[in-house]
């Protein structure tokens, strides 16, 4: 066996972690009110602006780009190999890079709010 | 008498619905549990968007909401919740498997246990969540 | 009194190219184990059949095969409980020497390689006396101190079948144990073994592992605690040099 030293996966799988918790107890509730189906007046424009006008709202929706992001990058990165594709290092580019884009984005976003 | 051991090659594409028997189910649940990051993806880049459509004013805020709500739109979101929802389930399910047994008075708690205590942390953080959101609303 | 054909997968590494599978009409007893037919073959049948087996009662952990595709302990799996056509394979994921018995060189020596005996910090005389352990610091690891070395968890693993780089859930569960007793200073020399290329980062959780072990060790529960421990080291080791344990 080669030389080893230990992995970076931490950097990559502790908010893979969390942003499976996260997605897992609330993403289900987000995406029922984006239907429009219950509640409708929380999406409306004046609703979700008041709400994303307020820093601790800007923190809750940032959160919910971030944390489902970084999981579902690590994961789809999984399984990418699961499916036999062999390239993991530009699948790693790609996912975190992807991830990294919606954290952006969504942070510039929410700053023009 | 020299050795030859005989290596049986897997196929790196399609070994989960290789074998017959055992593999069957359970490597295609974990197949499907692992996939549903693509649902969860798939929601997120539609909430960046909005959040881009929020901040570029009315108009866009309510043509993306307008498509949200279609009935296309509510369809893909449904296919997406419950594919979410999948997530969740498994995610609960294997929590037990994934932490240092918790003690309660010297006792072992049950994984049983600790999968209802996530169902019941569910149902209280999506209930808060609505109660939280029809105060808001206008 | 039941008849039950088993097809037992059959290689001579002298004569086959390939392996192939042989049919066997074995009249089995109620109470047999499928290890029960396979040494009926083997007295009355086919005495050319080759296959481990030792203890015959789910200790030594010999006698592990694919029984009808899953990774089974031949002596633990009762012929009433399976239908009257058997597959008999060697464990997958493994090389085949000969018939049911495989090649477990790459087990053998990643298991030594990861120093699965304590490690102490000093090393101690016998007039130190014992070391001192009190039970809740015995029940942190003692599930992963079963394991048999029986390889199922090895041949239910996709990830050690998609990547003979992988140590695998039993010789890491090991590592684990050790990590995790109180009497064992050894993180710092299995942990590029561990913790690297190769080690518990790359298992994705599958859980067949915890699935087919025959004494519930939860090589996966080991594996993600040892994920736990292997985090909590790389982050701590940028605050301080020498890391936690």
């Amino acid at each position: 066996m080669s030389a080893k030293t230990p992995s970076h996966k931490p950097l990559v799988w502790l908010p893979f972690a969390a942003g499976g918790m996260f997605a897992a107890f609330l993403l289900p509730v987000v995406m029922l009110l984006t239907t429009g189906l219950i509640l409708p007046g929380a999406t409306s424009y004046a609703g979700a602006h008041a709400f994303a006008s307020h820093w601790l709202g800007k923190l809750v929706l940032l959160g919910l780009v971030v944390l489902p992001a970084w999981h579902a990058a690590h994961r789809l990165r999984v399984t990418a190999f699961d499916f036999g594709i062999r390239a993991d290092t530009t699948v790693a580019y790609v996912v975190y890079g992807g991830a990294a884009l919606l954290s952006f984005l969504a942070l510039v976003f929410l700053l023009q709010i | 008498m020299a050795r030859r051991p005989y290596v049986r090659e897997v196929n790196p594409v399609t070994w989960w619905v290789s074998d017959p028997h055992f593999n069957r189910w359970f490597y295609v649940d974990y197949m499907l549990r692992e996939s549903t990051c693509i649902a969860i993806a798939l929601y997120t880049i539609l909430f960046v968007w909005g959040l881009g459509a929020l901040a570029s004013g009315p108009e866009a805020f309510s043509g993306f909401m307008g498509a949200m709500q279609s009935t296309v739109g509510v369809i893909i979101q449904l296919i997406l919740l419950a594919l979410t929802v999948y997530h969740t389930v498994t995610w609960f399910k294997l929590a037990p498997q994934g932490m240092k047994p918790i003690r309660m008075g010297g006792q072992k708690v049950p994984a049983q246990t600790v999968v209802k205590a996530h169902y019941a942390i569910w149902a209280g953080v999506t209930v808060v969540t609505l109660i939280i959101v029809a105060v808001l609303a206008p | 009194m039941r008849e039950i054909e088993f097809e037992v997968l059959r290689y001579d590494p002298e004569q086959d190219q390939a392996p192939r599978f042989a049919t066997y009409k074995v009249p089995c007893q109620e109470e047999w184990v499928v290890l029960d037919a396979l040494t009926y073959i083997k007295d009355e049948l086919d005495p050319s059949l080759a296959f481990r087996w030792s203890c015959h009662m789910a200790v030594c952990g010999s006698c592990g095969m694919q029984v009808n595709g899953k990774p089974t302990l031949s002596c633990k799996a009762f012929v009433k409980d399976f239908p009257d056509k058997v597959k008999v394979e060697p464990l997958a994921n493994f090389p085949i020497e000969r018939d049911l018995v495989i090649d477990m060189d790459d087990f053998m020596a990643k298991l030594q390689a990861g120093k699965p005996w304590i490690i102490p910090e000093q090393k101690r005389s016998l007039d130190d006396g014992p070391y001192q352990q009190s039970p809740e610091q015995l029940e942190a690891f003692k599930s992963f101190t079963l394991c048999i070395n029986c390889m199922l968890c090895y041949a239910a693993c996709p990830v050690y079948a998609l990547d003979r780089d992988f140590v695998g859930p039993a010789a890491l569960t090991l590592m684990h144990r050790y990590n995790t007793d109180n009497r064992d200073d050894g993180w710092s020399e299995r942990r590029n073994m561990f913790a690297g290329h190769g080690g518990v980062w790359d298992c994705s959780f599958v859980g067949a592992c915890s699935d087919v072990c025959p004494k519930h060790v939860e090589p996966a529960t080991a594996l993600q605690l040892g994920k736990m421990d292997s985090a909590l080291d790389y982050f701590t080791s940028f605050v301080m040099p020498r890391g936690g344990k």
